[in-house]
């Protein structure tokens, strides 16, 4: 097929490749510069993305409002596999912490902090996690929206006040955890 | 000092301690001496006497007596506590009235302070059915969207599936006794009392598409809640096998970690997960919503009582939102009787509403004198918004 890129804006490959090489998310609730533009153009575009990465090897995946790349020929690697293990205990967590987490919640790190703290079970929890150590609830939440954040899940739309939105890539996380089959 | 209780004497006390009412409103309790202080000139002993405030003499504080809290959330639109079983006690009121109605008639008694009473009776119906949709619906939506306990969510959400039954059953029975009653009323032909109950009748009507959007909401709610539930049982067996070092041996979680550009190449619609339970619940609310179709389609049937006619199109009127059908109007290309037309407006009453929207607005609205719009074989002028 040949490809038509003169329709694509040459800013956009560009910060598109950028975000493929940080493995990173392009959320359509982003509110970050620049990321919900990203989106809207690959939106507009998508065959010719699809196929102008394809030829460099990366394939792009489109999901409910948010859209992700992968390397065609390169093996998932155990690291990564561990990484989205990892996420067995956060989302449980999250979820325990309050059934409402998933896609568009929005809250505050005070709320959630607070939820914590009213939440006995979920602090023996916590003491058995592995990978984020803290000494109080606080410093604890602070880390594992930290990490959310890192890893492309969250965003914090207010410093002032620490208020954050959970981004529709967090679907990744739900959708995969949810494929899951448990042999019985 | 022994009160003469009148209803004056509760304004003045009422009127005398507002200020303090509102702080107690907000704050639920508070310090006894610093309200004294506060409020000086508040009848606070004559309030306590009269049920308006209470005193708790252990803490040595005070509160809105729970009649007063109840009145004032209601007034203002956040008593969320659902009175469904005060419908029913109604209408076994209504019952026992008519009956005295009926014993006087035959006695040759006046009848003028049972009329006063059932026509207040069919006047409240209306409003507490609707304060109770009211309270369900916030109930229910407080309950999904703020609750972070799954337990807890699905234990109100099934208090409101309850509730919304109950609700129903208790709108139908309404309809049902009057449908019984019909030619009891048609003999006792009070136009008053004829009034309130094609207000119900048309109340009924409204209900109806209220209950509708409540059922769905609901039944949303519930699918999301028990989908999320599936969810978090699932994360917790995989975090046990995880813990005990089994989640390769017992899952599919490599395979799926591996093939997953497959699963995952196209957006897949959003799965609903409804349960045995879910199903139940379903099924019963679209019994009762058919039986009730059934019913409102009885009470459509013209009614042979007579009306006063200016009461009835004081009915008429309230079913039309003017500035919601004027403000709409603004917002669009048609003109006046074209949107009128393919707006909800009946057709009979067409004509009506475009008389009225003129008069109310002809200000702002541009009227071509010479160009008409047929409908239905009238002609209409061509009124546009300006």
């Amino acid at each position: 097929m040949l490809l038509d890129t003169k329709e694509l804006l040459p800013q956009h490959l560009q910060k598109i490749y950028q975000m493929i090489l940080r493995g990173e998310f392009i959320n359509e609730n982003s509110s970050k510069k620049g990321n919900n533009e990203i989106y809207e153009a690959i939106v507009s575009k998508e065959l010719e993305v699809r196929e102008y990465f394809k030829a460099i090897g990366y394939i792009l995946f489109k999901r409910e409002g948010y859209f992700y790349f992968a390397h065609d020929d390169a093996p998932n690697t155990s690291g990564s596999l561990e990484r989205i293990v990892d996420y067995i205990e956060i989302a449980n967590f999250l979820k325990m912490l309050d059934s409402n987490f998933g896609v568009g919640y929005r809250f505050r790190l005070d709320s959630v902090e607070n939820l914590l703290n009213n939440n006995i079970e979920l602090q023996e929890i916590v003491l058995k996690m592995k990978g984020l150590h803290a000494n109080t609830n606080r410093e604890y939440i602070e880390k594992l929206i930290d990490k959310l954040r890192k890893d492309g899940f969250v965003e914090e739309t207010n410093a002032t006040h620490s208020e954050y939105v959970v981004l529709n890539s967090y679907d990744y996380i739900e959708s995969f955890l949810n494929e899951v089959e448990i042999y019985e | 000092m022994a009160l003469n209780k009148s209803i004056v004497d509760i304004i003045q006390v009422q009127n005398s301690c507002k200020s303090l009412i509102q702080e107690l409103y907000n704050y639920e309790t508070r310090p006894n001496d610093t309200m004294r202080e506060s409020y000086q000139n508040a009848k606070i002993d004559d309030a306590i006497h009269l049920d308006i405030l209470e005193y708790d003499n252990i803490d040595d504080e005070l509160s809105l007596s729970p009649d007063t809290e109840e009145y004032y959330k209601t007034r203002l639109g956040e008593n969320n506590d659902t009175t469904i079983s005060s419908i029913d006690e109604q209408l076994l009121k209504l019952k026992n009235e008519l009956n005295y109605y009926n014993k006087r008639i035959t006695a040759k008694e006046s009848t003028d302070k049972e009329i006063r009473i059932i026509s207040k009776i069919l006047n409240k119906l209306p409003t507490l059915l609707r304060y109770n949709l009211y309270a369900i619906t916030s109930n229910s939506i407080f309950a999904f969207k703020n609750e972070p306990n799954f337990e807890i969510k699905m234990d109100k959400l099934e208090i409101s599936k309850a509730e919304i039954k109950q609700l129903i059953e208790a709108s139908i029975n309404i309809d049902k006794f009057l449908k019984e009653q019909q030619s009891f009323f048609k003999v006792m032909n009070n136009h008053r009392i004829n009034f309130l109950i094609l207000k119900i009748n048309k109340n009924s009507l409204e209900l109806e598409s209220s209950f509708m959007m409540l059922y769905e909401d609901i039944k949303r709610f519930i699918n999301k809640s028990v989908k999320d539930g599936k969810f978090i049982k699932k994360l917790q067996k995989l975090r046990e096998l995880k813990q005990q070092h089994q989640l390769f041996e017992k899952t599919d979680i490599k395979e799926q970690f591996y093939k997953k550009n497959l699963i995952i190449d196209s957006v897949r619609e959003r799965k609903l997960y409804p349960t045995d339970r879910l199903f139940d619940y379903i099924d019963t609310i679209e019994e009762i919503i058919k039986h009730r179709k059934v019913e409102l389609e009885d009470t459509k049937v013209e009614s042979d009582l007579s009306y006063d006619i200016d009461e009835v199109i004081k009915i008429e009127k309230v079913l039309y939102n003017y500035p919601k059908l004027h403000n709409e109007f603004l917002f669009q290309d048609d003109d006046l009787a074209t949107f009128l037309l393919k707006s909800s407006v009946d057709k009979s009453k067409l004509l009506g509403v475009f008389i009225r929207l003129v008069k109310n607005y002809f200000l702002k609205y541009e009227i071509e004198t010479k160009s008409f719009v047929t409908i239905d074989k009238r002609k209409y002028v061509i009124v546009r918004g300006l």
